[in-house]
């Protein structure tokens, strides 16, 4: 373990509800908002013990383009910034009969279908180092032939916020009229 | 006729958003998570279950067919009304 505490990642899958315009195609729809249902997560706690996964390293990376302009006038140059990208990179190693390994493997294997449609998100906690819904911008396992471990990177990014408002339950009320 | 009614939406927040129409996600009491179509054109309309139930068509309100129903009542809510079996 690093640091002396277990991290855990959480696979979370979604599913894009159908859209009505299937049951009435006649009608023209011009916008609608496409709505996500979310599946139950599936939790990976990162013990050596349970999972045979030991965490080698962590690294947390924000890269940004800057671009300076100077001006003919000679006034003091702007400066534009522009996001790229702001992930974390977490490298592991795990022995051959590790069940994570597997785990792993079958996760990236269910998500790679789904990385346009964004119908999963990645969480991962382990101290400082989080990533709340995050996606999955790259992933390795390679095997090294003078041992038996298996080396496993993760790379995940954090997607910008996005505020979901969470769904009502509304209440009936029986009668002739909604009185 | 008795119905068990679920308020939708409240059309003046449907027509303050500009869309066409909308489609609202809404946990139904007793029936569970259910999408309603809100879409409006000379008449406000929801479609529940492949049917398109229209409030303005007819001087009926609440306007009944198959089963269901929609009521726009004096606070511009829109209901939905699922025929309750009175037998």
């Amino acid at each position: 373990m690093l640091n002396g505490i277990d991290p855990i990642i959480i696979f979370n899958f979604k599913k894009l509800a159908p859209g009505l315009q299937e049951s009435i195609s006649k009608i023209p729809i011009v916008a609608d908002v496409v709505s996500v249902i979310d599946l139950p997560v599936i939790p990976i706690y990162l013990s050596e013990k349970l999972t045979g996964i030991y965490i080698d390293s962590e690294s947390k990376s924000m890269e940004i383009d800057t671009t300076v302009d100077t001006l003919s006038s000679g006034d003091t140059p702007s400066t534009n910034q522009r996001g790229i990208q702001n992930t974390v990179k977490i490298e592991m190693v795990a022995s051959r009969d590790s069940i994570g390994v597997s785990l792993f493997a079958a996760m990236a294997d269910l998500i790679f279908p789904k990385v346009t449609s964004k119908e999963y998100s990645i969480t991962y906690l382990h101290g400082a180092v989080t990533v709340f819904a995050g996606l999955l911008h790259s992933f390795n396992i390679s095997q090294q032939a003078n041992n038996d471990l298996y080396t496993i990177s993760l790379e995940l990014i954090k997607p910008a916020a996005s505020i979901k408002s969470a769904i009502p339950v509304v209440g009936k009320v029986t009668g002739a009229v909604p009185l | 006729m008795t119905f068990d009614w679920y308020k939708v939406i409240n059309r003046g927040e449907f027509e303050a958003t500009g869309l066409v129409s909308r489609e609202v996600q809404v946990i139904l009491d007793g029936i569970g998570l259910r999408t309603v179509l809100v879409t409006s054109g000379n008449f406000y309309s929801i479609v529940y279950e492949g049917v398109m139930l229209s409030i303005g068509v007819t001087e009926a309100n609440p306007f009944v067919f198959e089963g269901y129903a929609v009521y726009l009542d004096a606070n511009d809510d829109i209901w939905l009304g699922i025929e309750v079996d009175e037998s």
